[in-house]
This record gives C-alpha cells, sequence and structure tokens, in this order.
C-alpha cells in the first residue's frame, strides 16, 4: 500500500506542481496562509461542519486571499491551467453576493478574475439566487440551474482554468444541471480569492460558511 | 477507489496504528508557523514565491559563507531506521551548499540528504549520509541544473539509506548512514559561498515514518 501522499496525487517519477488543502478547521484561520481584508471577521464556527465562517462588514466586504500587501501579493496558480474545489454555503444570504475563485490582483484592484459566485437574495425576492461561473475578461456571467434554495446548503464547487476557457460545476455535474462553461480566463497568474460582500442597501453583514478548499495547478 | 477517512488511505485498516507524518504545500501568504527558521551570519529572506508553481522561496544575503536553515527546532520525530522524506525542490546550484533531507542538528553528523553545489566538479546532485563519523557523499547521475525543479525522496531504511530522484533509485548507502540510536527532522539549508545573493525553493515537502 502506498504510503504518501505524493505518490496518492502524483506519479513517482513526475514533479508535482503547486497545490494546498485547506480544511478550515482549528480555533482559528491560518493566518499564515490566508490574509484576511475588511472590517468583517473570518472566524471558526462552534456548529456541526461549520468550517469558516466569513462575515461582511455593513456594506462592505470581507476577503480571504495569499496576498497580506498589494506589493506583496502571492500568486502561484495558473491562470491556463488550476482548478479550485470548494464545499460552501450562504449562512445569511439577504442582500449579498458571496463568491470563490482565481484573482489576478490585490483586494482592492479589479484585476481580472473567474469565479464561482451566488447572487443573495436582493429585495427579499427568492428567485433572484443563480448560483452562476462569473468572469470581468471577457465579462462573463453563466447561470447553472441549481435551485433557488440550494444556495444555503453547502455544495461542493469545481472551477477550471482551461487553456482558453473556464468550467464551474457543482456537485460533480459534467453538464447541463449545476455546470456552467464560458470563454474566459484571468489575465495573469492567480491567487485564490474567497469573498462575501453586501450587494444593497444599509444592512448588517452577511456570512457564508467554507468548510474545504483545496487548489492545484494541472 | 474511495477512501473513507485520510487515514485510511496509507494504512490497511484502522487496527494498524499509523507513525509519525506530516505534509507540507507551501501555499499561502507566509510560511507555516511549524518552521524553525535560522541564520548565520547575515539575515537570509523566507517568504512565498509570485510565481506559478513557485513555493516558498529562501534568499541569502549577499554576503560570503551566510547560512540560511529551517528545521522543526530540534523536534526529532524521524526514525533513523525507518523513514521517508520526499520533496519537491530546485537549487540556484553556482556558489552555494544546498542541502535537502533528514538530519539530527546539521548535516554533517548523523544525516541523510541531498546536495547542491557547483563546488561538485563532477557538476551533480550528491546524496551525503553521515552517522556518527565520516560522511559518505556520492554523485548521482543527475545534473544540479539550476532551472530544473526535482522529486526528492530519502528512505531511512534498517541498515541503508536509499536516495531517489524523479523517481528514479540513484544511490543506496550503507555505511555512514544515520545511527539507531538518533533521531531526525526535516531539514532545508543553503549555505552562501559568493558575495551575491543565492536560492533556494521548495513547494511540497512529506515526512513520515515507515
Amino acid at each position: 500500500m502506498t504510503r504518501s501522499i505524493y505518490e496518492q496525487l502524483n506519479e513517482y517519477d513526475t514533479v508535482a506542481k503547486q497545490r494546498f488543502v485547506e480544511t478550515f478547521s482549528g480555533d482559528a484561520l491560518d493566518t499564515n496562509r490566508w490574509s484576511s481584508h475588511g472590517s468583517g471577521s473570518a472566524t471558526m464556527s462552534d456548529t456541526v461542519n461549520g468550517g469558516l465562517l466569513l462575515t461582511s462588514p455593513t456594506n462592505g466586504a470581507q476577503h480571504l486571499d495569499f496576498s497580506p500587501s498589494d506589493a506583496g501579493k502571492i500568486r502561484p496558480f495558473s491562470q491556463t491551467g488550476a482548478v479550485m474545489i470548494v464545499t460552501s454555503k450562504m449562512v445569511q444570504a439577504q442582500y449579498t453576493n458571496q463568491s470563490n475563485g482565481f484573482k489576478t490582483n490585490y483586494y482592492t484592484e479589479a484585476g481580472k478574475y473567474v469565479i464561482m459566485a451566488i447572487q443573495g437574495q436582493t429585495n427579499g425576492n427568492s428567485s433572484d439566487n443563480k448560483i452562476m461561473l462569473k468572469s470581468n475578461n471577457p465579462s462573463t456571467s453563466v447561470d447553472t440551474s441549481i435551485a433557488s434554495s440550494a444556495i444555503h446548503d453547502l455544495h461542493t464547487y469545481k472551477l477550471e482554468l482551461l487553456s482558453s476557457s473556464s468550467t464551474l460545476s457543482v456537485d460533480g455535474a459534467l453538464s447541463s444541471t449545476g455546470f456552467a462553461t464560458g470563454n474566459c480566463n484571468p489575465d495573469n497568474r492567480c491567487q485564490p480569492h474567497l469573498t462575501l460582500q453586501t450587494a444593497e442597501g444599509t444592512i448588517s453583514g452577511g456570512a457564508k460558511a467554507n468548510t474545504y478548499c483545496e487548489v492545484y495547478n494541472t | 477507489m474511495a477512501f473513507p477517512s485520510v487515514y485510511e488511505m496509507f494504512v490497511e485498516d484502522l487496527t494498524t496504528v499509523r507513525k509519525q507524518h506530516f505534509w507540507e504545500y507551501f501555499s499561502g501568504a507566509t510560511l507555516n508557523s511549524r518552521w524553525t527558521q535560522t541564520n548565520s551570519g547575515g539575515a537570509g529572506t523566507y517568504t512565498m514565491a509570485d510565481e506559478v508553481d513557485g513555493g516558498l522561496l529562501i534568499t541569502t544575503p549577499t554576503s560570503i559563507n551566510t547560512q540560511q536553515n529551517m528545521d522543526f527546532g530540534d523536534k526529532r520525530n524521524f526514525s533513523p531506521t525507518g523513514s521517508v522524506f520526499i520533496a519537491v525542490v530546485k537549487s540556484s546550484w553556482t556558489n552555494v551548499y544546498n542541502d535537502f533531507g533528514f538530519t539530527n542538528t546539521q548535516p554533517n553528523a548523523q544525516s541523510a540528504i541531498f546536495r547542491w553545489t557547483s563546488h561538485n566538479s563532477d557538476g551533480k546532485i550528491h546524496l551525503l549520509t553521515c552517522g556518527s563519523g565520516i560522511t559518505e557523499d556520492v554523485a548521482t547521475s543527475v545534473s544540479g541544473n539550476a532551472t530544473d525543479w526535482s522529486n526528492i525522496k530519502i528512505e531511512c531504511k534498517s541498515s541503508s539509506v536509499e536516495g531517489s530522484i524523479n523517481g528514479v533509485l540513484e544511490r543506496t548507502h550503507s555505511t555512514q548512514i544515520p545511527t539507531s540510536d538518533t533521531k531526525l527532522q526535516p531539514y532545508v539549508g543553503i549555505y552562501n559561498t559568493v558575495g551575491s545573493a543565492k536560492t533556494c525553493q521548495i513547494r511540497y515537502m512529506e515526512c513520515y515514518n515507515t
């Protein structure tokens, strides 16, 4: 029986590419790995399968990435060959948007990104809820057909950056429901970027939970 | 095959008590705090590289005869007679002594490491092992090319040390190997032999007792 993680994930005679696995378990977020930006919070949840609870500030956003500063950006993932697998859910969705994905720049800059995004309820209309593949290079927004009520449940999202396109699958879907594809890529190397932000109005912070995040170059 | 747990990926079943095992992805904003960093002769840097597949970048000062090490701060959990070290690494090669592997306290005593250095006139990566006395230092067939990443594996067995690079068993040492009464920790070290900054990178490490 193979005894190493290395040989479970790679052929023995190959040189493994960059990878990390984050299980969001413990008494606090691993701040060696993650930089948390914003006046909200990133705390470990005291609930079964709670993982990390990311809470936005009032009328603002909370971000997690690898970059403690603009000058100190850490972006080890390829814009044309990388995968993010993440489990997450909306905890408090109304008037909030969440996303998990890849971004080229510091959190204060638009940069280029490809993300899985959930647009939470706006104006209390649950039909506004959508799980989608989004990018700004070029502008892309492809909805999955996941039921709007599903955003409050934990799902496994797989976002893949390919050579000239990107795909999103929800809970292993390879086509149709729970799948989206777009001809979009970031234009530079990337870091993982998890965020929750308020969408409109003066509301107290929304919240999302993440229980797992794995990212690797392909 | 789907495994019910990470634990069961590596043992036959739950009746087997798993031994010490860790793995490190060197991904994130900064180096994980499990590592102890030691600077000798000047302060180097230990930063995550802003490059695709860059992992951790260790950079020496620009002065000669400086040394940067990282290890477990003499918390030595690994057996000299039954352990494995796996890493994906790269070295700037020229005018450095750059070591990756197991050691008790330092590479010149009780150790099993791969060494990158242009001071070896053969231009090859060496497997270097040491017991309580003399070091055995023998070339592999692999060039110490500064642009290449390598997958290295060192296995300490009951009466030998095996060193593999990129999946090929390169060297087996059966003398001058860590003695059974010692204990080992993972080690990365870079010694600068010239007056300009030198670097090494590492993007994966895994160590476990067998």
